[in-house]
């Protein structure tokens, strides 16, 4: 058994060697074939390498970086699939690297400095704007012309002040983000409250009632302004605090009185005990992938959400709480109804060889002259769509019969008080910050002005 | 069994004095040994010394990983020092290591102590002692954050029901760190089982001699014991270093997971330094915080081998 | 007589409380894992449970298939396979190599060129990774697995060379000299004597860079963008991040990822055991 030692003689050693020389030999090549077959199989077995180029008449080839995974990868599978189908003289081919945003955003600015960019590239609007600055985009104004002439027109007003930077349109979204209050008819009934809150007083007060705890353990909470990661960016719009600029241009948080308002809303909820909320949210789950959270499972009163809580989150992680929710405008401090004008962009970096196609392709997964089509697919994603016309297609009309909590998401599309977020080229450390200063807000760490001047102080580095 | 318990170790037998060569035989041998060892050498010019010497070259740079590298003089260094999360990330690795060096070479000798007791299925034990350190580092930290979640791990339902204090584990600023120390503590298999050879090849017959002296378990212990195996302490502790001060794999699934580490209190410097040059493309910086992290380990293991000469004890070296 | 009772009596009550010892130690080492496979077996709403509910009931197998069918997990399982499969084939060519060079041969310098190998090991993997990234990515080897293929080759892996010249040195000198007489070269003997005989050693070679490559997440995660070429470091974080919403999935892919290389750990327990301490006690200094 064990012959480690080695042997113990010259003698024994050299007959052991010519008896080895043989043995050895095919002993070497079996593991060199094995691993030969190994090595061919998870090539062969699992990718149609090389099979994507492989059609006879020229066509243009597009790649598409996306970065989700799970249900809202199937929906964008199908949705290249029906592009490939109609188009004939383009391929699209989706690249899925799941990711954090920011590692996605290397990944593309590396790309792109190496000269092998992706031809279309989705990201969340944060980033747009430093990318725009640095002349890593193609300015998509070009192809406004002919059949795209009335693109913008098309689009809702958020969409295109979203995806401009300098007055060049840069990024076009696939959907949008609505942003509206979910509550728990239940607990509402529960804790005798006779109908949902209309002002942001009346919110705190109802939510406070549906705290439990037990054994020091958190078992239900009314609302928290920090859960599935929506911090003070998320609630701007509410508090006429999205844009807040000073003479000089600069970011001036710290002085404006909407992001003083917020801060210190937020603030007031210090009073619950933060690790406990995240503890209990990473046990019931998050929203990631589009999943679920404490909302959906019945342990929140209230959140802060879009259509896809009710639409994707509920019926898969809960449908018990199907017809048991409503949605109503988040109440703030300026008229209701309101929003932030935010969604899934997509952009075409600089170095893109078909960057005609690409924008072809951009316009029709938004939607455009495709209204019955995308019509079909947002219902099953939850989204609203980059322009009002696709809301009139059957299939959205369908599903907004279906399910009347949803009328709440499209009349503060068009409001005036809806805000996209001034593209910058700081626009991502502003969010990094306005998160990092909401955590600590709720922490005690910070006070809300320490906070609103480390906001502006990361915004104007 | 036996056989089992203590596998046999090939100790090196000296080589036979080199016998005068001739100057032809001489360097045909030098021929062949470094022809033998080219692949090494090529891969040590390739991926240690030009790396090393490009680091130092970028971190006096603005690079962004394509084009030419902007020299700066040390703009980068004077940004490191003024930069508070430079400092935090720096704490927080300086406090994790400070912590888990020493428990972790406390917890692995103790468990290879407990191994080299005499009793029946020793075997069995070893095995189980063993197994965390093979378990995937990123299933490790599934387990971890869920059975140390606050609200519904299984952890915290023990402590309660013993009234004991319950705390926020990895989701509270003053628990993360302790947190990411315990899951250190769990997959110590490998420092154990070089702990466990290194105990089994000290002599029984000191043991004898020093309980017929009338040494307790402690004095043999300390008398005995550490000195024998501190060449296997050194080891063990230089190689816990090295973990140590490259800290990332836990932290960084636990966080961007968004599962644990509130803030930055569990923001360690490998993990800034990965996000600075793969997530903000800053090279050159990334450069410069490589360098400095090359420097203080450097001067780390300088002193701890400089150290080593008062409390490490060679068997076979004449003092 | 009395004495020699007194001293069973002893024998036996130490033997109980050291037994007790070891398996409370087992106990605190061994539940997390307990826990894992457990969780891994019951619905969502048992696995949150206030109190906790120890047992599944019913226990629901259907987590597994549903999990791993999830993401492309058999795939990435298979890309882990390939990884390994590669980088074994690299250890053990230039391992063998350079151990033999630094172990069986004589010559000036080889000792110092030992000394500065072994010293590579205290260098932190961070410390040299920008050049490395940059230089893969000037010959555009980023996206796949060459950037952590290619240094196996050219023996990256010192712990392998540490442990084959640890055993090239245990082979009697007069071997070689046998087959000098008969007028074999050095790489003659190297790949008709000395691997051979070495096959132990490579055994355990071969086992722990396939465990390396298992566990490894930091180089997939620097230099591997495509999902669909993600090993399963990569593939569990995935899940983690994606699925943190059903624990008892999250617990079953952990499983699933744990069990083959516990199974190979039972497997060849003897090879692996021997490796560690071998690395262990050779060092000297």
């Amino acid at each position: 058994m064990d012959n480690k030692g080695g042997p113990g003689t010259a003698d024994k050693a050299c007959s052991a060697w010519s008896r080895l020389r043989g043995r050895a030999l095919s002993r070497h090549r079996r593991v060199g074939k094995a691993a030969v077959a190994i090595a061919t199989a998870a090539i062969v077995g699992t990718t149609g390498l090389g099979s994507a180029g492989a059609a006879s008449t020229p066509t243009v080839n597009l790649t598409w970086w996306t970065m989700w995974s799970g249900a809202t990868l199937q929906l964008l599978n199908q949705m290249v699939t029906q592009f490939n189908k109609t188009h004939p003289g383009i391929h699209v081919t989706e690249t899925n690297i799941p990711s954090d945003a920011t590692t996605s955003t290397a990944k593309l600015l590396s790309a792109i400095a190496a000269g092998d960019p992706p031809d279309i590239f989705t990201e969340w609007w944060p980033e747009i704007g430093s990318f725009a600055a640095n002349g890593d985009l193609v300015a998509m104004g070009p192809y406004l012309t002919g059949q795209y002439a009335g693109f913008t027109k098309w689009e809702y007003p958020v969409a295109v002040q979203g995806g401009t930077y300098k007055g060049n349109l840069y990024a076009v979204p696939m959907s949008l983000n609505s942003w509206a209050l979910y509550y728990n008819k239940g607990m509402l009934k529960k804790y005798g409250i006779k109908s949902p809150p209309k002002t942001l007083a009346q919110l705190d007060a109802d939510q406070a009632k549906m705290w439990v705890t037990s054994n020091g353990r958190l078992q239900q909470m009314g609302f928290y302004p920090d859960v599935n990661g929506n911090g003070f960016q998320f609630y701007t719009s509410f508090f006429n605090a999205t844009n807040c600029f000073n003479k000089a241009g600069k970011y001036d948080f710290e002085h404006c009185p909407g992001a003083q308002r917020e801060m210190n809303w937020i603030a007031s909820y210090a009073k619950y005990p933060y690790s406990q909320v995240m503890a209990l949210q990473t046990a019931v789950g998050q929203v990631a992938g589009g999943q679920t959270d404490i909302w959906t499972r019945g342990l929140a009163g209230f959140v802060l959400s879009g259509p896809w809580e009710g639409a994707q989150n509920v019926p898969t992680s809960n449908p018990g709480m199907l017809g048991n929710f409503g949605v109503e405008a988040f109440p703030g401090t300026v008229p209701v109804p309101s929003t932030l004008g935010q969604g899934n962009f997509n952009i075409i970096p600089k170095g893109s060889a078909h960057p005609q196609q690409a924008f072809e392709f951009i316009a029709w997964l938004a939607g455009y002259h495709n209204e019955a089509f995308v019509g079909s697919i947002d219902p099953k994603g939850g989204w609203v769509p980059a322009g009002p016309s696709v809301t009139k297609a059957p299939a959205y009309q369908a599903w907004l019969k279906a399910n009347p909590w949803l009328s709440g998401f499209l009349p503060q599309m068009t409001s005036p008080y809806t805000q996209a977020p001034a593209l910058t080229p700081t626009q991502s450390q502003l969010f990094a910050a306005e998160n990092t200063a909401t955590n600590n807000v709720l922490q005690k760490i910070w006070t809300p002005q320490r906070a609103l001047q480390y906001i502006d102080q990361q915004g104007n580095a | 069994m036996q056989a089992t318990d203590s596998p046999p170790l090939p100790s090196a037998p000296p080589l036979p004095r080199a016998q005068r060569l001739s100057p032809s035989v001489h360097r045909r041998h030098t021929r062949a040994g470094l022809l033998f060892v080219s692949p090494w050498v090529i891969g040590f010019l390739c991926f240690f010394a030009y790396p090393f010497f490009a680091t130092i070259y970028y971190s006096f740079t603005d690079f962004n990983g394509v084009g030419a590298a902007k020299f700066i003089g040390f703009t980068n260094y004077v940004n490191l020092f003024h930069d508070p999360l430079f400092r935090t990330s720096l704490f927080n690795t300086f406090y994790y290591t400070a912590c888990e060096l020493p428990l972790s070479t406390i917890a692995a000798l103790g468990l290879a102590l407990l191994l080299n007791m005499k009793v029946k299925g020793r075997a069995i034990y070893r095995t189980i002692f063993y197994i965390p350190s093979i378990v995937p580092l990123v299933a490790s930290c599934m387990i971890f954050v869920w059975i140390f979640n606050p609200v519904s791990g299984i952890v915290n339902d023990l402590l309660t029901s013993a009234h004991l204090p319950a705390p926020n584990w990895f989701f509270s600023i003053a628990w993360s760190k302790p947190s990411f120390i315990l899951l250190g503590l769990w997959g110590l298999g490998q420092p154990m089982v070089i702990y466990l050879a290194g105990l089994q090849g000290v002599p029984r017959e000191m043991y004898e001699v020093a309980a017929l002296d009338g040494a307790g378990p402690w004095r043999r212990l300390r008398y005995i014991t550490i000195p024998m195996i501190s060449p296997v302490i050194l080891f063990n502790v230089v190689l816990q270093l090295v973990l140590c001060i490259s800290y990332f794999t836990q932290a960084q699934v636990i966080e961007n997971s968004d599962i644990g580490g509130p803030g930055t209190s569990t923001w360690f410097y490998v993990q800034y330094l990965y996000e600075q040059a793969f997530q903000f493309l800053k090279l050159g910086y990334s450069s410069a915080m490589a360098f400095f992290l090359f420097v203080v380990s450097g001067i780390i293991m300088v002193l701890l081998f400089r150290s080593s000469s008062r409390w490490v004890y060679y068997a076979n070296e004449p003092r | 007589m009395r004495t020699s009772r007194v001293n069973r009596l002893r024998l036996v009550a130490g033997g109980t409380t050291r037994h007790a010892v070891l398996i409370v130690v087992s106990v605190l080492l061994g539940f997390p894992l307990l826990w894992m496979v457990l969780t891994s077996l019951k619905t969502n709403s048992q696995a949150l449970a206030v109190p906790v509910v120890w047992w599944p009931h019913p226990f629901l197998w259907q987590n597994y298939p549903q999990v791993l069918s999830a993401v492309p997990f058999y795939r990435f399982f298979l890309n882990t396979l390939l990884y390994a499969a590669v980088t074994i084939v690299g250890v053990c060519l230039s391992s063998s190599l350079v151990a033999y060079g630094f172990s069986r041969i004589r010559w000036r310098g080889r000792d110092f060129l030992f000394q500065v190998m072994v010293s590579t090991l205290l260098i932190p993997f961070f410390a040299t990774l920008v050049p490395l990234f940059v230089m893969y990515k000037r010959f555009h080897m980023v996206g796949w697995y060459l950037p952590l293929m290619i240094p196996t080759f050219l023996g990256s892996s010192v712990f392998s060379t540490f442990l084959l010249r640890q055993f090239f040195m245990t082979v009697p000198e007069a071997l070689s000299d046998a087959a000098r007489v008969d007028g074999a070269n050095e790489f003659y003997i190297y790949s008709r004597i000395m691997l051979p005989l070495a096959k132990p050693a490579m055994a355990t070679v071969v086992l722990f860079q396939f465990i390396y490559c298992w566990n490894d997440y930091i180089g997939p995660l620097v230099y591997i963008n495509n999902q669909v070429w993600y090993p399963l470091s990569l593939g569990l974080y995935l899940i983690l991040g994606t699925y943190t919403t059903n624990w008892p999935w999250v617990m079953a892919a952990a499983t699933a990822a744990t069990a083959p290389i516990i199974v190979l750990f039972f497997l060849t327990q003897r090879t692996f055991i021997q490796g560690i301490a071998i690395q262990g006690t050779g060092v000297k200094g």
